[in-house]
């Protein structure tokens, strides 16, 4: 089953890509999903008028509110859950007003994870164009790594007591040089499953890796057609990396004015379009940060900003596009 | 006095499929409270974190618009309060 969250409410599709259920949430943005091992799964919803909320389904038919979000003490509001990622036991939602919570219930209540959202610079952070927001969560043991738009990656080795910001080696979105700490655009990380320390990253200014937690990131665009784009993806089965090209910062359609996901075979030395299958008519379709999924075992899904699923089964020798528009699409997940 | 309550039903993820129902209160002041009571989580759409009705949430009491605060218009047993989908939208 494959969970699709869009602008307009979310979607459920099965392994034929067929609908099961729609719409869900109707007039409500989903923007993240999250299955725990009970089999539930929760469901982060947005509205532009209602804030953000939080749903559970323990059978992804009937859904429950949660009735606690996330919510700042400090009178800062939570407009949107960006991300809900799970660490053994452990639930950690990066929302924007840009922040980290963790939950030790299953989501049913949420604590703020402090050292972040008390960083001494906090009242400089900038917010890009999808909000000031923290909307990927990476865990390993006791290795927390947090992506803030348009502030930079903050890496915890002690569980989220502590964290330090490591961006060195990536441009600053106020150009190479500029002395400000916050200001590095992450629009994407993705870990080594085995190695904490690699890890890749789609940014604001191009698309880098690290082989030491994000002490120093160095750049890997050798065959990409651009640099900007906003999802980047690993399945563990090929070790294989996905990325959608975007033209530019200033013209967010596809590159070239072709649909089609890159992929690197080499741990990102190299990149090259993905497979077969891919339209051959022009198009401008573009993929958001939280709409690429994977499931590890050769599985890829990517929702577009226009409505259209594709997928490969065979990590990305092969692509098909599902029978179907959405609205905009905003979140992925294979369930 | 019972007031009587009434949603969009864009709100049925937060408040369920019954879109109206009703709160128990002495005097105005009381009305968020119930609210939350009456559907745990509701408020947090409703305010925002300063406590004001969030900007495109449209509400009315009776025949007039009401943003719910304490020292609004006088509310008697029977009173509707009515929320109505935003019309800004896209």
């Amino acid at each position: 089953m494959i969970a699709i969250g869009t602008a307009k409410g979310g979607y459920l599709i099965d392994d034929s890509l067929a609908i099961q259920q729609a719409t869900l949430f109707p007039g409500w943005k989903v923007t993240a999903w999250s299955a725990t091992d009970g089999g539930d799964l929760i469901a982060a919803l947005a509205s532009n008028w209602y804030g953000a909320s939080l749903q559970r389904s323990l059978d992804r038919i009937e859904w429950t509110p949660i009735s606690e979000v996330p919510t700042y003490p400090s009178g800062r509001d939570l407009n949107q859950i960006w991300t809900i990622t799970r660490a053994g036991d452990l639930l950690y939602a990066g929302v924007d007003e840009a922040g980290l919570f963790s939950s030790e219930d299953g989501g049913e209540t949420w604590g703020e994870v402090s050292p972040l959202n008390a960083w001494p610079t906090r009242d400089q952070w900038t917010p890009g164009l999808g909000g000031l927001c923290a909307h990927h969560v990476l865990t390993h043991g006791e290795r927390v790594v947090v992506g803030i738009s348009a502030v930079g990656v903050f890496v915890s080795d002690d569980g989220g007591s502590s964290f330090t910001k490591r961006d060195e080696g990536v441009t600053s979105i106020a150009g190479d040089g500029a002395d400000i700490e916050a200001g590095r655009c992450v629009h994407s990380i993705v870990a080594h499953e085995r190695d904490p320390d690699l890890i890749w990253r789609q940014d604001h200014s191009g698309v880098y890796r690290t082989r030491d937690g994000g002490r120093q990131w160095s750049r890997i665009e050798s065959g990409l057609p651009s640099t900007f784009g906003f999802p980047i993806g690993r399945d563990r089965s090929s070790d294989r990396l996905f990325i959608v090209p975007m033209e530019s910062d200033e013209n967010r359609v596809s590159a070239e004015g072709l649909f089609r996901v890159f992929m690197s075979d080499d741990g990102g030395d190299s990149w090259q379009v993905s497979g077969t299958g891919w339209d051959e008519s022009p198009s401008y379709d573009t993929v958001l940060r939280n709409a690429m999924a994977t499931d590890g075992e050769g599985t890829v899904v990517v929702g577009t900003t226009g409505g259209n699923v594709w997928i490969t089964r065979d990590a990305g020798d092969t692509w098909h596009r599902a029978d179907l528009q959405l609205p905009r699409i905003l979140s992925t997940e294979i369930i | 006095m019972t007031i009587g309550v009434h949603f969009p039903r864009v709100l049925s993820p937060i408040v369920g499929d019954q879109l109206h129902g009703t709160i128990e209160i002495d005097e105005r002041s009381q009305i968020r409270a119930a609210l939350e009571q009456a559907w745990p989580g509701l408020t947090n759409h409703l305010f925002d974190s300063s406590g004001d009705m969030r900007p495109h949430v449209l509400c009315f009491v009776d025949d007039g618009a009401d943003r719910l605060e304490s020292d609004g218009p006088d509310i008697r047993d029977g009173s509707v309060i009515r929320f109505v989908q935003a019309v800004s939208g896209g």
